[in-house]
């Protein structure tokens, strides 16, 4: 199967730092990827890459083929590739139901669509009593759903979620996973996770990173057992 | 004692928490669990001086420290690790350290005995804080609180955007900081292995008030976690 | 693509239906705007004309509030868009022989064009916040030194005398700025409906997303928004409003000078701002009126007081009420709302 979105040996230095080393990575329709690693190794970095917020030092990214490196990140959006940022990124002084409009609109109105209704992403992410609260006001967890919600508005075709469930409940995790599980049926969708439960649940293709580069790669049972995995990453667990 | 009586308040649109009274002695580690929306970092805001419109009580053994300002409340040692870490991005990593130091008095070292239970920290020193991961920033975080050597310890979440390992690290690093520094630990996690390897004790909140208590132990309970966590 | 941009248009301009908050503001302006209406029955004509000129400003206030409270972009250098609109209207009529409307349009364009070509460079190379501001009030200093030099045209430090007023003929019916009465129904006329247009454009999905560029902007272009051609549309429109409101006060005057567009008045027009309420757009029209005024008071008391008020004035603001006299009045009114438990909405 052809590949729809692809990372050929991507690098990127900050100021001498590495964050990422010759990456390449490739994902096809509707695959699930977890990208998994220490802190630091450069999980955030690559995904930025992918979400065309981080121009790569050198490499090259094709979606569907095409080249779309150095595309400003509207640009990325509009394609269908969507990103969810680490630690809950909304709009804070607009209430959730704003926030999924203010959503819905971008990308729709620059690919001259009708805008998705926001009626059903609200009850996916369970958050209807809230929907005049101001973003600011909600807790943590209920920011990362809000921002999962806005994702969805953009009819992704490749969703790249950092962190999802930071800040959620056990319980709110085992959700999260069910639903990126439900997504991953009609898009792609590649998350980055340190909670294993989560990534367990997900039981998909994982990739570990380590200093800048892909470390591992298979289905997560084999990571798991993966001594040096184990080692420099998972602890006891 | 960190002592907290009828604590309510919110920002503006009804109260958030409503009502939380709960103790803390030096030594102990307490985790406050809750469904998201229950008021935990709220709580934690009120004891800090972070929430502007607060009402009960918050004392520090014979202190009171509701309404006074949150530097006060920092230097008569109440340290606290916010939520998404709130490290000073455009300073070293050094500098994050110093400027928690000077949060405990005019004493400007960082204690040797902090950087050790944190060695990467050291080879980091001349590192802007922003350009570290986001677990590296966490630990900081914590190093940073610690440097003040403060006599009570607010965590909102220090599990957050950490891996496996080091949360394991710091489940194991808490309770033992707690004992050896005779430091309060008031603990909000969401991660209840975290929480329930650390503490001595757990309460539970809901809709803003105390609406469970127990020993770590009974917490593992499925039934009980199902009662106070399921949505 | 005519098609596409008025789906656009239909999207990002629905109207909803009004929040109690929306409800008080109004209340305020339709209360404000009876009191406009009958000035003329009871004020002086000198008052008359101080306030034709206050609306004029109030118009001005208004380009600024549109781009710093909806679009968070701060401009330090507003004036210069007021005085070239001003001045456009003094060459295009005292100089080049057009009429009082094509005036108007020389102002509009030259300012639009400007806003354009120097807002294309700096925002979409990422210039924002402080560093835009600060490049605002270069580009306004630039401006005055031009205007004070190129004296040929301009007239230098004098400025140019004998604008005619704005005269519109439609079908016998004849509209002309010479009369007090008209030119002041006219400068209200102008300024509400302007108030009117930005209201309706921003307090909906338009207003929500420049909210969105504002407050987070990455997050805005990761969900498909070109938010550097978002704001470089906001910078035009400012411009444009601006110049609208420095061409009627030149008719309205009959000259120009150019301390119009020098540091002062692009401070005053953030004062009048802030002290308005920040987004609010009534909020800034009104404290535009009351501050003017109350400016003339002082003024006439000693000329050299006025900036000595004006500047604690906005010290004060800037403790006391950090968002304004709207906010001032809004918590005013949630308090007498909830005191009257009885007639809350269920």
């Amino acid at each position: 199967m052809s590949a729809l979105l692809e990372v050929s040996r991507a690098g990127k230095c900050y100021g001498g730092v590495v964050a990422i080393d010759d990456v390449s990575l490739s994902v096809t329709e509707r695959e699930l990827l977890c990208i998994i690693g220490p802190n630091g190794a450069g999980k955030s970095s690559l995904l930025n890459v992918l979400g065309g917020t981080l121009a790569p030092d050198h490499g090259d990214i094709r979606f569907r083929a095409r080249p779309i490196t150095g595309k400003p990140p509207h640009a990325f959006a509009r394609l269908g590739i969507v990103r969810k940022f680490q630690g809950a990124n909304v709009f804070p002084s607009l209430s959730v139901l704003d926030n999924l409009r203010v959503a819905s609109l971008g990308v729709a109105i620059a690919n001259h669509q009708p805008p998705p209704s926001a009626d059903h992403v609200i009850r996916t992410i369970k958050l209807v009593p809230q929907s005049r609260t101001p973003a600011a006001m909600i807790s943590h967890g209920q920011r990362q759903w809000l921002e999962v919600g806005m994702t969805l508005m953009c009819r992704p075709q490749i969703l790249l979620l950092d962190e999802p469930t930071a800040g959620m409940t056990a319980v709110g995790a085992m959700e999260m996973a069910d639903l990126v599980l439900a997504l991953a049926r009609e898009m792609a969708v590649i998350v980055i996770e340190h909670n294993m439960a989560f990534v367990r649940r997900l039981n998909c293709r994982t990739m570990v990173m380590h200093q800048g580069r892909v470390a591992a790669e298979g289905a997560f049972d084999d990571i798991a057992r993966d001594a040096r995995v184990r080692d420099a990453y998972l602890g006891r667990a | 004692m960190l002592s907290l009586a009828n604590l309510a308040g919110g920002y503006g649109l009804g109260n958030v928490i409503d009502g939380i009274t709960l103790d803390v002695r030096p030594g102990e580690t307490l985790a406050v669990l809750g469904r998201n929306g229950s008021g935990k970092s709220t709580m934690i805001k009120a004891i800090m001086g972070l929430l502007p419109a607060a009402v009960g009580s918050v004392r520090l053994d014979d202190t009171a420290l509701l309404g006074l300002p949150t530097h006060r409340i920092a230097r008569l040692g109440v340290a606290y690790v916010p939520q998404g870490r709130g490290i000073f991005p455009r300073l070293t990593v050094l500098e994050n350290l110093q400027i928690g130091a000077r949060a405990g008095g005019p004493r400007h070292e960082v204690p040797d005995d902090v950087v050790a239970l944190f060695p990467f920290l050291r080879q980091r020193y001349g590192q802007f804080g922003g350009t570290m991961s986001g677990g590296e920033q966490q630990m900081l975080a914590i190093a940073r609180a610690l440097c003040a050597r403060p006599r009570f310890l607010l965590m909102d979440e220090p599990s957050d955007g950490v891996q496996p390992s080091i949360v394991q690290t710091i489940a194991a690093l808490i309770p033992d900081i707690a004992r050896t520094r005779k430091l309060g630990v008031i603990l909000v996690e969401q991660n209840l292995d975290l929480a329930l390897s650390a503490a001595q004790r757990v309460a539970v909140l809901d809709k803003g008030r105390i609406a469970h208590e127990c020993v770590p132990d009974a917490f593992r309970d499925p039934a009980i976690q199902a009662q106070f966590l399921a949505v | 693509m005519g098609g596409a941009a008025l789906a656009a248009c239909r999207l990002l301009f629905a109207q909803g239906p009004l929040t109690p908050q929306e409800r008080l503001a109004v209340t305020i302006a339709l209360a404000a705007l009876a009191v406009l209406l009958c000035a003329p029955a009871v004020g002086s004509a000198y008052t008359i004309s101080q306030l034709r000129d206050a609306l004029l400003l109030a118009l001005f206030a208004l380009s600024l509030d549109y781009l710093w409270g909806r679009a968070h972009t701060l401009v330090l250098g507003q004036a210069l868009f007021f005085g070239v609109g001003a001045y456009a209207m003094a060459i295009a009529t005292t100089k080049l022989g057009w009429s009082t409307g094509a005036g108007i349009g020389l102002g509009i364009a030259v300012a639009v064009a400007l806003a354009i070509s120097s807002g294309y460079f700096l925002l979409f190379a990422g210039v924002r916040l402080h560093f835009f501001a600060i490049l605002t009030m270069a580009m306004s200093l630039i401006a005055y030194q031009v205007i004070v030099s190129w004296s040929s045209v301009t007239g230098g430090d004098v400025g140019i005398l004998g604008i005619p007023p704005i005269t519109i003929d439609l079908f016998g019916i004849v509209y002309s700025t010479a009369d007090e009465t008209a030119a002041y129904y006219g400068a209200l006329a102008v300024t509400s409906l302007m108030l009117l247009a930005l209201w309706l454009a921003c307090r909906g999905p338009y207003g929500h997303v420049l909210d969105a560029i504002g407050t987070n902007e990455m997050r805005a272009r990761t969900l498909g928004y070109n938010t550097s051609l978002h704001l470089l549309i906001a910078f035009a429109v400012a411009a444009a409003i601006a110049a609208l409101a420095g061409a009627l006060y030149a008719a309205a005057s009959g000259v120009v000078a150019p301390d119009l567009l020098g540091v002062l008045p692009s401070t005053e027009v953030m004062v009048w701002v802030a002290i308005g309420g920040r987004g609010t757009l009534i909020g800034p029209l009104l404290a535009t009126l009351l501050v003017t005024q109350f400016g003339h008071a002082v003024s006439s008391y000693s000329t050299s007081l006025w900036p000595l008020v004006l500047g604690s004035l906005f010290v004060l603001v800037v403790f006391a009420i950090p968002d304004g006299l709207a906010a001032l009045v809004r918590t005013a009114w949630q308090r007498l709302r909830n005191r009257r438990p009885q007639e809350a909405i269920p």
